[in-house]
């Protein structure tokens, strides 16, 4: 109970966050069998992003989760201190934390700040329809619909976008960093300087703006 | 045919890009201008149709029959002679030999042994009391199909037998509905299951009801469902009363239960906040989908209406809004099950409304 309190001053929620009502409080399991809350332990005042998937697929989540693991590279110094990977079961009937953990372990991405979450159906389908709803029942009971989503949420902010799992893995960084923590007015002045520098090098070498 | 062969031509291109010989005619002008729009429109649509072909071949999976072996089965051995196996939860079977109107006599009694009970292919017996079990001590049988209400196996020195489910008790599900209520000229719209068990009635019913004129969502309150309790008025009601089995009556329930025990606790699969329209009929849809697929679950035994927001055969999902689908839904499983729809006097004989019990 401390230890949730502490964190929960560490990682503060915008003030315009729906928590959660809508992300749900439900009880989830992790690949170390840890129970947490969904809403005050995982997305409260963080970066995340969640995928669904399931232990015994053998098609497009292996691919996610691949791609998954190299974009964790491109993060790794923040993983686990302000931004996470939650990968939830769409199949918890059959998903155990103990095959989650063999699923992490087999593709080699039980990694610091990366869940594999299991629990209740009921719960699991209820953050499904809450992270990846579309209004349109024929497509969002088809869990597979939603296999090839990624939610980005960042509840310090109160912001949240989503990316195509088969996007390219510079699309899905992109993406992932729309969502950091708001910066310093000093830190954005010294980026957009080093980007201004990068294009008037290309338009002196190339005539135009190159993709930055 | 030839925008077939063309679309076919064209996912292959989308899938062997790298193919030398491949006999892709797109555009013979070669791309550009309006025609490079064109060919990339129509590249972008086949890449769509093939996605989502991928996709929905993984994941469109019918949920299987349950088995359920607790509860009696009858197996027909003369025009006047049966016997009754009954199964209880802990693994004994109690056979007893049903003759005429004489009370049903007791004639073995055996332990038993599912080998998969979810999708079972053998169940074994050893006898237990004096008397054997298909003349036998231990013997296994083999299942060869089975649904809510049978069971067809092969016994070992017997052949081939099926056994009917034997309920003392009743199941019936009503699907109500009606438009021009609420503001927006939509209505109630909700299943109910009944159990007649012992001479009393037990009614659950979840989805959308009027409470003094406002649109509601969850348990839905007696009066609101007693409301029913006669036959429809006019086009702008339907309701469809049939008989189920146990079977399936468990299936609709806790469909029922979990979509009551989501509005009570806040837990809806669309809310104001995630979606973009009409949450509460979105919610709906989902519940009646769920009821009403769960009755074929074992067995076609309705004739339903695919719902799945599949054109063309999907007609429903594409004309109506999604207030509307519920009752133009339950107007067309009427119409399509007329024949084994009870009319209201009958229904009244059947289940005492005196001794409705609602949870």
């Amino acid at each position: 109970m401390e230890r949730r309190k502490l964190l929960a001053r560490l990682f503060e929620p915008h003030p315009a966050s729906p928590g959660a009502a809508r992300y749900t409080n439900a009880v989830l399991r992790t690949q170390n069998d840890k129970e947490v809350r969904f809403y005050d332990d995982l997305i409260r005042g963080k970066q995340v992003m969640v995928n669904f998937m399931y232990a015994e697929c053998q098609g497009a989540c292996s691919l996610t989760t691949q791609k998954l693991k190299r974009i964790y590279g491109e993060f790794k110094p923040r993983m686990g201190k302000d931004l996470f990977f939650y990968s939830i079961t769409i199949k918890p009937e059959d998903d155990t934390p103990a095959a989650m953990k063999h699923y992490a372990q087999m593709n080699k991405v039980d990694l610091p700040g990366w869940y594999f979450l299991t629990g209740d159906a009921y719960d699991i389908q209820t953050i499904r329809f809450r992270l990846f709803g579309m209004s349109h029942p024929g497509m969002d009971l088809d869990e597979a619909m939603h296999a090839g989503l990624l939610r980005i949420i960042n509840d310090g902010r109160n912001s949240w976008g989503m990316a195509q799992a088969y996007a390219s893995e510079k699309s899905i960084v992109k993406r992932i960093s729309w969502h950091d923590p708001q910066k310093s007015y000093g830190e954005l002045a010294r980026e957009y300087r080093e980007v201004q520098k990068q294009i008037d090098r290309d338009v002196k070498l190339y005539g135009y703006r190159r993709d930055i | 045919m030839a925008q077939f062969d063309r679309e076919q031509e064209l996912l292959a291109w989308l899938l062997f890009p790298a193919q030398p010989n491949r006999r892709v005619k797109l555009n013979p002008r070669g791309p550009s201008g309006v025609n490079a729009m064109k060919l990339k429109a129509t590249i972008s649509l086949s890449a769509l149709i093939l996605v989502g072909l991928t996709v929905t071949a993984l994941a469109q999976q019918p949920k299987p029959c349950q088995f359920n072996i607790v509860g009696t089965w009858k197996a027909q051995v003369s025009p006047t002679e049966a016997r009754l196996y009954t199964f209880d939860a802990n693994g004994v079977v109690k056979v007893l030999n049903a003759s005429g109107a004489d009370k049903p006599t007791e004639i073995a009694t055996a332990k038993y042994e599912v080998d998969n009970p979810k999708a079972p292919e053998e169940i074994s017996f050893t006898a237990t009391g004096k008397n054997r079990i298909f003349g036998r001590t231990t013997i296994a049988m083999k299942v060869t199909g089975f649904n809510d209400s049978s069971i067809t196996c092969q016994i070992p020195g017997v052949g081939e037998t099926r056994w009917t489910r034997v309920d003392p008790d009743r199941y019936f599900i009503v699907l109500v509905a009606r438009e021009g209520e609420f503001k927006d000229d939509s209505g109630s719209a909700f299943p109910v299951v009944i159990k007649l068990a012992g001479g009393t009635s037990r009614i659950d019913g979840a989805g959308i009801y009027s409470d003094k004129g406002t649109q509601a969502f969850g348990t839905v309150p007696t009066s609101a469902y007693k409301e029913y309790f006669r036959e429809a008025r006019g086009d702008s009601e339907t309701i469809l009363r049939l008989e189920i089995n146990s079977g399936q009556y468990e299936r609709a329930l806790k469909v029922v239960q979990e979509w009551q025990r989501r509005a009570r606790e806040g837990a809806l699969l669309y809310t104001n906040e995630n979606a973009l329209t009409e949450p509460l009929a979105l919610n709906n849809i989902l519940l009646v989908k769920a009821v009403t697929e769960t009755l074929n679950q074992c067995q076609n035994d309705i004739d339903l209406y695919k719902l799945d927001y599949v054109f063309p055969g999907d007609w429903i999902t594409n004309e109506y809004g999604p207030e509307f689908v519920p009752f133009i839904y339950f107007k067309e499983l009427r119409r399509r099950n007329e024949a084994r729809h009870i009319d209201y006097a009958k229904f009244q004989e059947l289940v005492p409304l005196a001794n409705v019990a609602i949870r």
